[in-house]
């Protein structure tokens, strides 16, 4: 009989080491409260649900091979978000990803209404952030994280997302000025 | 102007517009692990006494094979030029080592020499929570488990990452750094100039600070 595990209920401090240990309904607990936030943080950055939908795929089967790194005491979600994350990076680093997807990133998008237009204007400045920087505003902004797990995600400290989030504020309100005259 | 909450509520909503729920995915994810797992287990114990005496078989005939090839190359030596690519990481592998190429270097390759000793082992990038790193040893690199391996040459102070992923034609190119390193800090900074004419554009966006996880 199947026991279903429920990541709540027995706590990331149980699982991880089942999970650990080759227990595969321990690592799908850990996993599937996550699954969610680790699509919209894939499509907040590459801005295609397919893409994303590939990028959360490859990144929990990379967490399940590599779940013998994660240390005792780290949290499950920053630890998955920042192996998403860092696929998300791979995958814009990546030739064919560049010259599909970067090569162009000021294509015009279908006209759609004005407050539609509107976003469309927006995603553009987003695409022109820099990794980093869209990182951040995704996790805090989006994905509504505390800066204390951002700044985990990120691998720095809470000073420094604050402030590197003002900027990233900064750059891309410039970008939607210019954009505007 | 807009405040920044007026802000942060378009910038949820501009990338909703592009994402679609996808309830499905947890599932679909669920069964990739599943598979990968089995596979996995597969690849270790075998699929029955059939199948593993086939397997048995099958692992002398490479090792007889491996063997005589070894001998040979030993004996023939050696206008192999060492590239890693990322199809020899065993995919079911749940640790990952390293293994630098011999020290063979390609003609066609920037002038340098092999990593130095404290260029050489495992750096983890500092500025994200990469479970990524940078390896370095030999005439080869490997940057993430599955991401980018190749070859590297050292020059003085030049650090050349070479990989056939640089060009849709599978020609090899490289990417030129800059490189200090400090008690267990690397930096690599990029080469304004680098990634131009026949050596494709690689962009691996290397640049930035390393901490040292492991010699060789």
């Amino acid at each position: 009989m199947t026991t279903v595990v429920n990541a709540l209920a027995v706590g990331e401090s149980e699982l991880v080491p089942r999970a650990k240990a080759g227990d595969q309904e321990a690592f799908s607990a850990l996993l599937s409260p996550l699954i969610g936030s680790a699509y919209r943080l894939a499509g907040a950055m590459l801005h295609d649900r397919h893409a994303a939908e590939d990028i959360v795929q490859d990144s929990s089967i990379k967490a399940w091979r590599k779940l013998q790194q994660l240390k005792a005491g780290t949290e499950m979600r920053p630890w998955f978000l920042g192996i998403v994350a860092n696929e998300c990076r791979s995958a814009r680093r990546t030739s064919w990803w560049s010259v599909l997807k970067l090569a162009n990133p000021e294509r015009p998008e279908p006209p759609v209404g004005d407050s539609l237009a509107a976003f469309a204007d927006l995603r553009r400045a987003i695409r022109r952030l820099r990794h980093r920087r869209r990182l951040l505003l995704v996790l805090h902004w989006y994905l509504d994280l505390p800066l204390a797990e951002v700044a985990a995600i990120a691998g720095s400290s809470q000073d420094a997302v604050k402030s590197e989030l003002a900027r990233a504020v900064r750059q891309l309100r410039d970008m939607l000025l210019v954009g505007e005259e | 102007m807009t405040t920044d909450s007026e802000l942060r509520r378009r910038f949820v909503m501009a990338i909703d517009e592009v994402l679609p729920p996808a309830p499905w995915l947890a599932s679909q994810v669920g069964d990739a692990v599943q598979r990968e797992r089995r596979g996995a287990r597969r690849a270790l114990e075998g699929g029955g006494p059939r199948l593993r005496l086939a397997a048995g078989a099958a692992a002398i005939l490479i090792t007889v094979v491996a063997v005589t090839t070894l001998l040979f190359s030993v004996g023939l030596h050696n206008r192999t030029v060492p590239n890693p690519s990322r199809n020899q990481t065993p995919l079911a592998s749940p640790t990952y080592t390293f293994t630098p190429s011999p020290a063979v270097r390609a003609a066609s390759w920037p002038p340098g020499g092999t990593v130095p000793e404290q260029l050489a082992g495992c750096w983890q990038p500092k500025l994200l929570a990469s479970t990524d790193t940078l390896c370095l040893g030999g005439y080869s690199f490997d940057f993430g488990q599955d991401f980018i391996s190749g070859n590297v040459v050292v020059n003085g102070s030049e650090i050349d990452f070479i990989s056939d992923t640089c060009t849709a034609q599978a020609t090899y190119g490289y990417d030129r750094y800059h490189y200090t390193v400090t008690g267990g800090a690397l930096v690599l900074t990029k080469f304004p100039t680098s990634n131009t004419g026949a050596w494709g554009n690689c962009g691996w966006r290397l640049q930035g600070s390393y901490t040292k996880l492991s010699s060789p």
